[in-house]
């Protein structure tokens, strides 16, 4: 892909290389994530989706390949640079993340206390938009250990989007979470990402989270990028691997590690 | 899986190899860190509100454990110096030898034992659990650089305290000896305070505030290094504490001699 398109779209990821601990997480991973589509990266558990996502924001960096966000490479930015690039980022962690030793309305303003300059009730104000947002009005004052899971995503998800960010990313948003809680945080997510006119990028398993907010699909499998297309054309796929996943069978192609 | 076992001897060549591998890439990381924090200093003076909350934490919240641990340091040195002198030496001299051994070696040596038991492991701990909670992963992706917002509060905290802490451990535990002297021995206020006087000079403190400076890095060092590197789940995090106080209690002492053979 010539220099041209990857200035084009928002994400891009060209052939991207990971060894953990000696063995090979990502062998040759490459896709693109345009400005406001919502990609959906699915596979199975130790796959390598986290793995991926952190190299999307910088928490790893590759052994070779590149990621390019708005055509600059992450890899070859200075901490400045790196920064002011995550200034545009919002993550949602798969254990939500939140700070323990801090409210839940600390958790929300702490990026908007360090990286704005905002004023106190500018702050306050933010945060109970944003705790508005994700349907926690109220609740500031709590700690996150007095909240349930579903709570501490949402929370979490008040913080990713408290700096108003143009890329929002998300490490298995309803895993852990019960039917109707997972369906919440799916309905809460694809609200946001509708009102707020971000890219995007969802790590998960659970293809009614794909179903409800993605654009597109990408299903990794052994390292690499396996197969791509809307969430129906993946459902529709029939590739026995990516059919064996779909439909959640033991017997097939994919052997499970027992 | 290996099969066939190598011969003895290049199994220990191998062993020694890996070990002395994994600690010179310890010691370079450890380089790192500090030089990482130093960086993050103008900073954190212009923002200073972070350092204030670490020095009263390490500094403020260690203080009673310190003056306990003191005065019974001081009351036990005046005690043994008293019993070991009966036959020998003037009582008189009681205060001199308690007066030098707390200032040389026990105020700065036991306050930092102390202190590492308190503060090493609750930073090892603390950050061992951010780190391993993706906690410092957030801060990241946050745009907060956790090097300047978590390592650098501590380390510098300890610096900057640990001096003060031992200046308090240090008069406590003459006020100890004082005590025992006085209340146990019989020795009056005048001729205790004389004998401290006796063999006092200025560059016992210097060597005093010295050891406390370098234990104060070396406290919160081993904290922030072992926490802030801690992996594998809640047994990662346990064995980053652990790592934590058993490096700074060896290193307090390694380094307690290492000044006593610089400067004495």
């Amino acid at each position: 892909m010539g220099a041209a398109a990857e200035q084009g779209c928002s994400i891009c990821i060209r052939n991207l290389r990971k060894y953990l601990s000696g063995r090979p997480v990502l062998r040759d991973v490459t896709f693109d994530v345009p400005k406001g589509e919502t990609l959906g990266i699915v596979g199975r558990s130790g796959c390598g989706k986290s793995v991926l996502l952190k190299h999307v924001i910088g928490l790893m960096l590759p052994d070779s390949g590149r990621v390019l966000i708005d055509g600059k490479e992450i890899g070859l930015m200075n901490q400045e640079e790196l920064y002011a690039t995550r200034h545009r980022f919002g993550m949602l962690f798969q254990s939500a993340a939140l700070f323990d030793s801090m409210s839940v309305g600390e958790n929300v303003a702490l990026g908007l206390f360090h990286n704005t300059d905002m004023s106190e009730p500018e702050i306050i104000e933010k945060v109970d938009s944003c705790l508005g947002m994700v349907g926690l009005h109220g609740l500031e004052n709590r700690m996150p250990s007095e909240l349930s899971g579903g709570m501490k995503k949402r929370v979490g998800l008040a913080r990713a989007i408290s700096m108003d960010p143009e890329v929002l990313l998300f490490d298995e948003p309803t895993t852990g979470l019960d039917p109707i809680m997972a369906a919440v945080i799916d309905e809460v997510i694809a609200d946001l990402v509708e009102r707020l006119k971000t890219t995007a990028v969802v790590v998960t398993h659970d293809m009614r989270t794909v179903n409800t907010i993605c654009h597109q699909v990408a299903f990794l499998h052994r390292g690499v990028i396996f197969a791509e297309g809307t969430p129906e054309e993946i459902t529709r796929s029939d590739d026995e691997v990516v059919a064996q996943f779909i439909a959640g069978r033991a017997d097939g192609p994919i052997r499970p590690r027992m | 899986m290996k099969l066939r076992k190598e011969p003895i001897p290049i199994r220990v060549i191998e062993s020694v190899g890996e070990k002395v591998v994994v600690l010179s890439i310890g010691i370079g990381q450890l380089v790192m860190l500090v030089l990482d924090m130093v960086s993050r200093l103008p900073r954190l003076l212009r923002q200073p509100s972070l350092l204030i909350q670490q020095m009263e934490s390490i500094g403020l919240r260690s203080l009673p454990v310190v003056i306990f641990a003191s005065l019974f340091t001081g009351a036990v040195s005046a005690a043994q110096a008293g019993y070991q002198m009966q036959d020998y030496a003037p009582l008189s001299l009681i205060g001199a030898l308690v007066g030098k051994a707390v200032i040389l070696e026990l105020g700065p040596v036991l306050t930092a034992l102390v202190v590492a038991g308190r503060v090493s492991t609750s930073i090892a701990a603390e950050l061992g659990t951010m780190r391993v909670t993706e906690q410092i992963d957030a801060l990241e992706t946050m745009a907060i650089d956790p090097i300047w917002y978590l390592a650098a509060p501590r380390f510098f905290a300890g610096l900057l305290m640990m001096p003060l802490l031992v200046v308090a451990s240090t008069v406590v535990a003459i006020f100890g000896g004082y005590l025992v002297s006085h209340i146990m021995i019989d020795i009056s206020t005048a001729t205790f305070f004389n004998g401290v006087n006796m063999l006092f000079v200025m560059y016992d403190v210097v060597i005093n505030q010295t050891k406390a400076f370098i234990f104060g890095g070396i406290v919160t060092l081993s904290g922030v290094f072992f926490g802030y590197r801690a992996g594998g789940g809640a047994e990662g995090v346990g064995q980053a504490t652990i790592n934590a106080v058993v490096t700074a209690t060896v290193l307090i002492l390694v380094f307690n001699y290492l000044i006593a053979e610089v400067m004495l």
